[in-house]
């Protein structure tokens, strides 16, 4: 066995290693459940049973419910802006798709939805948001809210302490795609080639050029 | 504490974190850094995110210990793990190990640097001095690009694991 190989045969054990922790720690760990499901809600009886009602506020200011931008497909991104790697990230990745779609990309509607309520205010949120294609609105839940809104829509978040006194969110990752008539449709990965995603939006925008 | 840091060290290596070098860089026989950048961060936001690549052409493992500079209050080393779909920030294991022959690479979405409190205006197209220092005593210092936010470094093609 040559060296890569032996170096190869190690990556691979680690890997197992990797995904055992994975799964042991995974099946250990307790799940939200969805204890309520929301009666009449957009999305309640849709075969994925992702969706519900919600009231949160924007960074504009103005209050966004279901109700607000039904009949739009939508993208939804979980994050918090004391998130210094993924979030600016994948938000500028966003504005980026944006950017590409041009005047499609109107047909679209894109949240953040904080999952740090008690640091992202509205002021917060509205400074942070000119970073980004204005399109993206920034949404903020109430602390209750954000729990209602999590087990409705799947959505993992917890606050995890980290340093002397502070905290981080873990979130769920990737941005949720929500088709017009409010089924979930998928995700966009952050790793996924350019491609991949640009077509995933054409597609839910209806503009698919390729079939 | 040690399963935990076990775990971590995994998750760094599977991620594609380091690499193994490939002939390319076999004559090299030191600690080599480039691509140094920081993500200049959004408006308001408290933090922002630097990415390096560490390249230890030595036999020898070495160890980060801390990434230092004049002109920020704080540098950290963290990884991003992204698990069951769930994206968590956790602080990396220090001293952070470098296999001999290998790099480290950081990235949105794994290892990175967390950056707080510039103690000036920081203006994209600028650069910024940091020192990276080992378990050894030595130092070596990065000029790092200040890039726009949520800029991302390129893809980085030359270590084995991206056959």
């Amino acid at each position: 066995m040559s060296a890569m190989g032996i170096f190869r045969a190690a990556v691979w054990g680690l890997i197992a290693g990797c995904v055992a922790i994975i799964v042991y720690f995974g099946a250990l760990q307790p799940r939200m459940t969805n204890e309520l499901p929301p009666a009449a809600a957009a999305g309640a009886d849709s075969t994925s049973g992702i969706g519900g009602p919600f009231t949160m506020t924007a960074h504009t200011g103005e209050t966004v419910t279901e109700a607000t931008y039904s009949g739009k497909p939508w993208l939804m991104f979980m994050g918090f802006t004391h998130c210094p790697d993924i979030c600016p990230t994948t938000l500028a990745e966003m504005t980026s798709w944006f950017e590409e779609l041009g005047s499609d990309a109107d047909l679209i509607q894109a949240f953040l939805v904080t999952v740090d309520p008690e640091r992202d205010t509205v002021d917060v949120l509205a400074q942070y948001m000119t970073s980004f294609d204005e399109r993206i609105l920034a949404l903020r839940p109430a602390p209750e809210e954000l729990e209602r809104f999590a087990k409705a829509f799947k959505i993992h978040y917890e606050k995890v302490p980290f340093g002397e006194d502070d905290y981080t969110m873990d979130h769920t990752a990737g941005v949720l795609m929500f088709d017009s008539e409010g089924e979930f449709s998928g995700t966009l990965d952050l790793h996924e080639p350019r491609d991949t995603t640009i077509s995933k939006l054409r597609r839910l925008i209806g503009k698919d050029r390729t079939t | 504490m040690l399963f935990l840091r076990l775990g971590l060290t995994a998750a760094i290596i599977a991620s594609g974190s380091i690499a193994r070098l490939d002939f390319a860089f076999a004559a090299e026989s030191e600690v080599v850094i480039e691509e140094a950048k920081i993500a200049m961060p959004p408006r308001g936001a408290p933090s922002m995110a630097g990415y390096l690549v560490i390249r230890n052409g030595s036999d020898e493992a070495v160890a980060v210990e801390a990434v230092e500079s004049e002109m920020f209050g704080s540098i950290s080393i963290h990884v991003t793990t992204i698990e069951n779909g769930v994206a968590s920030m956790r602080p990396a294991p220090i001293p952070f190990q470098i296999p001999g022959h290998s790099e480290l690479q950081m990235k949105p979405g794994g290892v990175h640097l967390m950056i707080a409190d510039p103690s000036a205006g920081l203006e994209a197209g600028g650069s910024v001095g940091l020192d990276v220092r080992f378990t050894d005593g030595s130092v070596v210092r990065a000029e790092a690009e200040l890039v726009p936010f949520g800029g991302r470094p390129a893809d980085h093609h030359h270590g084995a694991s991206h056959e």
